[in-house]
This record gives C-alpha cells, sequence and structure tokens, in this order.
C-alpha cells in the first residue's frame, strides 16, 4: 500500500516509526565502527589538557583552557572585558603550537578571546588538535555522518510534505499532528543526530573523568601560578567556571560564549560540562552570556 | 666485587589519591610506581573503579591495604584476604603490602557462645611479645599461602608502647620478619614518629631492623599534637601524613639506603592538606638525590640486635585477645575510657586481666588518651570525607 494514501492515523504511526528508524540508524550509524587497533587512547591525555578540552567541549572551549593556562602561567593578562594581551617575546616560553599562535594573536595589544580561532596561526592550531582527535578515531569528522543526517531530514520533510499535499488536495485541513510530528522529528534530528565525539573519545573522557572525579572535592585548593599542568587538566575536563574564582579571579572573562548548539563541533561550545554558568558575572552585567561579561 | 657495584634501580612514587589525581597524570612521567590504597579502590562506583584500573595497565602499581590487622590476635577474615587478592590480581599489581598492626578485636564474653567485635578504624600497635609474634606470622603465612605470593608488612606508627609489651618494636619487628622473611615496607615516617615519643634516637633504631629485608620505603610527614594531661602540656607526634616530609626522615632515607643494597621501592604519602605537585615532585628529587648520594657505598646491613629478647612473662595469646579488646574499647568508646581513667584497676579486672597487677606500672596514660583522640578524629574525617565523596560524585557524574 502506498503510504500516502493511508488513512490520517494511519500514517501519523508510519510517519513516527519512519521517524524512529531513522533515529536509530542515525544513533548507530557513526558508533557502527569501532577501532579495532589496541592503541591507547587515553594515555596520551594525561598531559594534553588542550586536546582533552577539545575532545570534551570543542574549539572554543580549547581556546578560554589555552587562555587560562597562559594566563595563569604569567605569559597573558586578561582584562575585565573579556580581552587577552599579551607579549611577542613570550612565545619563547611555550612549547604548544596553540599557545604560541594566541600569544601572537594578542601580542601587543588587547584582543576578543573568541574571535581568535578567525585568526589563521589561531585556526591552524585548532584545527591540527582536531585533525589529531579525528584521526585517532575520537571525534567523527562531518564527512562521515553529515551525508546520512541530510539523506534522513530530507526522506524524513519529503514524506511529512509530500502528506500535507495529499491531505490538502483531498479537502483535509486537520494537518496539525503531521506538522507537530514532523517538527519533533526534523528539529530532533537536525539538532542531536551525529556525536560529535566518538564511542573511543566517550570511554577517554569517562576514564579521565573517573580518574579525576574526586578532584572536585579539591578544587578550592588548587594553587595558581602555573607549577603544574593540574589546573589546567581539571578545568579542561570540567569546565573553568569548575575552578575557584576567588583564586583564579579572571575566569569569568575567559569563560566560552553561551553555545548556540552543542553538537556544532565545538565551533560554539558551553562553558563547562559539570556546571556550565554565569557564576562570576551578574545577570546585569551578562548582555551576551558568560562570553560577554565585559566584552 | 662489592655489592655495591651491581647495578641497582631503584623506583620512586607516589601514593594515589584522588585530590591528587590531575597532578599525579600530568607528571606522570616522572614517577616509577603509584601505590593504591586496597580499600579506598574496592570502594569506587564503576566508573572510576574502571579508570583506576585502566591506570594500573599505565604504570607499574602497587596494592597497600589497611584493613586485615595482620598483627592482631584474632585472624584476619578469609573474605578481606579474598578481596586484597583480587584486587592485586584486578590491578596487577607488583606487591600487595598490609600494616603490622591490629584494626579490630574480637571477645568471647565469659560464660557465653557470643563474641563482642570492635572495629577501631585506626591502625593500633598489638601487645609487642612472644606471643603476638607468633600469631601475627601463623597470619601472614595463612595470607601469603592465599596470595601465591609475599606480602610486604610495614611497620605502623604508634602514640602509644602498648600495655603487655615486652619487647622494643624494633625486636617485635625483626622477629617478624625474620621469622616469616617477609619483605619489609619500611616506613622512616612511622619509625622517626614513634622515637620521637619515645625519646629514642631513630637512627640507632634503623640500624636494629632487618635492612636486608627492606622492599619499599614510605615518606611521609606528620604534625605535633598537644594535651594537658595532671595540669602539664604533653605533645605528642602524629604520622598524619598531612604535611611536607622533615630533614631527619630524609636523613634516615640516606642511611636506610646506604645500608640495604638491594633496589628499593620509595613512596612518598600525603593524605590531606595537599600541596602543589611541584612540591611533591620537589620533595620526589629531594628523595632520589638522598638515595644518589650513597648509593656509590653501599654496603650490606648486619643485624646488631639479639633476636631473641629477655622476656619476664609469658602472655598467652587469650591474655593477648583480652589487652587489644581493651585497648579497643580505650581508643574507641568514651564511657570505657572514662571509667579507665577513673578506677583502671576495675577496667583491668573486667577485661580479666587483674592477675596482671604490673600492667598498670607502665601505663602510657596520655599515649593512651591521646590515640583515643585520634581514633574518634579519624572515624569523624572518614565519614565527613565520604559525605564529600558522595557528593563529588554527584557531581562528577554528570
Amino acid at each position: 500500500m502506498f503510504p500516502f494514501n493511508l488513512p490520517g492515523p494511519a500514517f501519523l504511526g508510519f510517519y513516527t516509526i519512519l521517524g524512529l528508524a531513522l533515529s536509530v540508524l542515525l544513533w548507530w550509524y557513526p558508533r557502527r565502527v569501532k577501532s579495532s587497533s589496541n592503541v591507547d587512547h587515553t594515555r596520551p591525555f594525561f598531559n594534553a589538557p588542550y586536546s582533552l578540552a577539545y575532545l570534551n567541549l570543542g574549539a572554543n572551549h580549547c581556546l578560554s583552557i589555552c587562555a587560562f593556562n597562559l594566563i595563569d602561567r604569567g605569559l597573558m593578562t586578561a582584562t575585565e572585558t573579556g580581552y587577552i594581551c599579551s607579549d611577542a617575546k613570550f612565545t619563547k616560553q611555550v612549547s604548544q603550537p596553540l599557545e604560541h599562535a594566541l600569544i601572537q594573536y594578542a601580542a601587543g595589544t588587547p584582543k576578543a578571546l573568541f574571535n581568535a580561532n578567525k585568526n589563521v596561526l589561531v585556526k591552524a592550531a585548532l584545527h591540527s588538535i582536531k585533525t589529531q582527535l579525528v584521526q585517532q578515531g575520537l571525534l567523527h569528522s562531518n564527512p562521515v555522518w553529515l551525508p546520512i543526517k541530510l539523506l534522513c531530514l530530507s526522506i524524513l520533510a519529503v514524506a511529512g510534505i509530500t502528506k500535507i499535499i495529499v491531505a490538502l488536495n483531498h479537502g483535509h485541513t486537520n494537518i496539525i499532528f503531521l506538522v507537530m510530528i514532523m517538527s519533533f522529528f526534523i528539529i530532533g534530528v537536525a539538532i542531536y543526530a551525529g556525536p560529535r565525539v566518538s564511542t573511543e573519545g566517550k570511554e577517554t573522557l569517562s576514564i579521565m573523568q573517573g580518574l579525576l572525579a574526586q578532584l572536585h572535592g579539591r578544587m578550592s585548593e588548587l594553587k595558581p601560578g602555573g607549577f603544574t599542568q593540574e589546573a589546567t587538566l581539571a578545568a579542561a575536563l570540567f569546565g573553568l567556571s569548575a575552578l575557584p574564582a576567588e583564586v583564579f579571579p579572571y575566569i569569568h572573562t575567559i569563560l566560552p560564549p553561551v553555545p548556540v548548539s552543542s553538537r556544532d563541533d565545538g565551533r560554539s561550545s558551553d562553558s563547562g560540562s559539570s556546571s556550565s554558568s554565569c557564576s562570576s558575572c551578574s545577570s546585569s552585567s551578562c548582555s551576551s552570556g558568560c562570553g560577554g561579561c565585559g566584552s | 666485587m662489592g655489592v655495591a657495584a651491581v647495578a641497582v634501580k631503584d623506583h620512586f612514587g607516589l601514593g594515589w589519591r584522588g585530590p591528587l589525581a590531575a597532578g599525579i597524570l600530568a607528571e606522570l612521567e616522572q614517577l616509577d610506581c603509584l601505590e593504591i590504597i586496597a580499600e579506598a579502590y574496592d570502594n569506587l562506583p564503576s566508573q572510576q573503579r574502571h579508570a583506576v584500573k585502566y591506570l594500573s595497565r599505565q604504570i607499574p602499581v602497587t596494592v597497600h591495604g589497611v584493613s586485615l590487622g595482620l598483627a592482631a590476635n584474632i585472624a584476619p577474615s578469609r573474605k578481606c584476604i579474598e578481596k586484597l587478592a583480587r584486587l592485586g590480581d584486578e590491578l596487577q599489581a607488583q606487591t600487595i603490602s598490609e600494616h603490622l598492626s591490629f584494626v579490630r578485636s574480637q571477645i568471647t564474653a565469659t560464660g557465653s557462645s557470643a563474641s563482642e567485635a570492635i572495629e577501631i578504624g585506626h591502625l593500633a600497635a598489638p601487645p609487642r611479645n612472644n606471643s603476638s609474634v607468633q600469631r601475627c606470622c601463623e597470619h601472614i603465612q595463612s595470607v601469603t599461602k592465599t596470595f601465591g605470593r609475599p606480602l610486604v608488612l610495614e611497620n605502623i606508627a604508634s602514640l602509644i608502647t602498648p600495655l603487655g609489651s615486652e619487647l622494643t618494636e624494633t625486636q617485635w619487628l625483626t622477629q617478624i620478619l625474620t621469622a616469616t622473611c617477609a619483605p619489609f615496607l619500611l616506613d622512616l615516617e612511622n619509625l622517626y614518629a614513634n622515637a620521637l615519643n619515645n625519646n629514642e634516637n631513630p637512627h640507632e633504631l634503623l640500624i636494629e631492623l632487618p635492612l636486608n629485608q627492606v622492599h619499599t620505603i614510605h615518606l611521609s610527614g606528620g604534625s605535633w599534637i598537644e594535651t594537658d594531661w595532671q595540669k602539664k602540656r604533653h605533645a605528642r607526634f602524629l604520622d598524619d601524613h598531612q604535611q611536607d616530609i622533615p630533614p631527619t626522615v630524609f636523613d634516615l632515607l640516606e642511611q636506610a639506603a646506604s645500608l640495604a643494597p638491594q633496589s628499593l621501592t620509595i613512596i612518598i604519602e600525603r593524605d590531606g592538606n595537599f600541596p602543589s605537585m611541584k612540591t611533591l615532585l620537589e620533595q620526589l628529587e629531594k628523595a632520589k638525590a638522598a638515595v644518589t648520594r650513597v648509593r656509590a657505598h653501599t654496603q650490606p646491613h648486619r643485624l646488631k640486635t639479639p633476636l631473641v629478647a629477655e622476656v619476664n612473662r609469658h602472655f598467652t595469646h587469650n591474655d593477648n585477645a583480652r589487652i587489644e579488646h581493651l585497648l579497643a574499647q580505650l581508643f574507641s568508646d568514651e564511657s570505657q575510657h572514662k571509667k579507665w581513667l577513673e578506677n583502671p584497676q576495675q577496667s583491668l579486672a573486667d577485661a580479666h586481666l587483674g592477675h596482671f597487677t604490673d600492667l598498670l606500672d607502665n601505663v602510657d596514660w596520655i599515649g593512651v588518651h591521646l590515640m583515643a583522640r585520634s581514633v574518634s578524629l579519624k572515624n569523624r574525617k572518614n565519614v565527613a570525607k565520604k559525605n564529600l565523596s558522595d557528593e563529588s560524585l554527584r557531581v562528577a557524574s554528570f
């Protein structure tokens, strides 16, 4: 039987099953390939907080963590308006390409932290981190699942719209339920389908969270000064806002902007998975979310 | 060719503690090994347990137990032994260690089949006499049989010289270690603390120990605790693992390394008041420097202390059980402690130790008082830590 000739309630049932089936497909497809190699993905993250930050919450979080680390080490300053400033001479004191790029970007005059990813050098450093994560199989590259996602969205849209046209042609105007169900599935698939982080990536994050879980009770004891990467690693995993503001008073100025969608591969990201918050800025001063504090 | 010419590889590591995790992971390349507290690992939720298991595949680990009660008169429970063995296997631990202490007492009430058990929640020194040596050796052999590998034995710090002791601590330890041939986990801070509390010289005590059996060395720091007793201020050194390692302990490390030609594993323990990783790594470097300084001219150590000590009387296993039970009551039961202060003879009689009237001649009243305080504090902290841990778990499991 041609599905578009089905009576209204039956088609709604059919459409719901179709939507669920496509959702399952999109859930399963990116996860279907599990690395068969014995490569250890987690160990490298023990002392790679920027990669961990990128894996955890994306590019903006990675930028925040890098800025935090540089400020903590005294190689960069943060202003109340959310701008960062550095000196080109500090590039000699850093080893990571992202640190190097961010210092160069902010050298001389204060620059907005979250415009940094438009800078060629910073962009290249972030891209390098992302490429490595994709090559390690920890992050899904868009091309893997994007065509499937577009195909599923098309099927949902075409099926729904076709039925609406058929219904209207038959003089049926009661299409509200179909529009609601169609919107539900299309919006749901558009936002949530296609995980950014792979199964291996999630396993890595889970191990790191497991190892560092008890650090939550000690966040207030972390000391500034950049002696070790301890605070940076903790912030990469738990978010900057989990750090004590009285010890690291500049944190609120470098929190990433509020995400438009947390699924866009970190081109926007949240400000801390454990407690994404505006803890250090009052609502009146947060004209555009946390990242908007003074910026 | 002297023994010192043989290449030895010493290992340096830290005790794995959740709050230190980020620092340890970030600096893992600088560590040779980690020591994991068995009971802490066993109580972790599955995600954290899985994570620590993963960590144990990244760096050699040793498992350190705190609850077997090897030196108690009562045998460690089979369940505890098997659990420790299982954890050792699960974490692929290079060694499993335990303390020569008692942590619980159990005694059968007279005229009844029911037994009264007390869990102290704190490592306590048992009566140091030949009977406890014998019982302890039996327990060690039984545990070793289950493990299928040697159990590493650690000396403990004690605020008191326990009732019923006829041997010095070094005599007691040496007898157990030489009888069982077990590897020795020498806690230098514990040795130092006991020496301070007994007005002894730790360097002299050190050479009374079988240093040729030392496998692992613990380093940590402690602090002075004070109390008023009969209108006078008294102080004792408490091994709380919350301070930096004192210089004397580094000196003791150097001395121990100069007399122990075998490879050593040196672990820094820190349980609270956590410093930055930089400070901990500096202390580790200091330990490395102390060992390296003497490695070129290390000489094997020969024991000078006679192994068989003269004793005046023979305490039976039952006597030891009663003494341990009395001590456990005094440490963990406020009313019993009060009763003891008011009428110690009666407390002895109630514990069926009335015939040992001379036990009271050498009672360390201040030590008992401070030990009770320490037990109470530790148990309160454990409860608080558990609550905090539950809270942090809720936060962490986002």
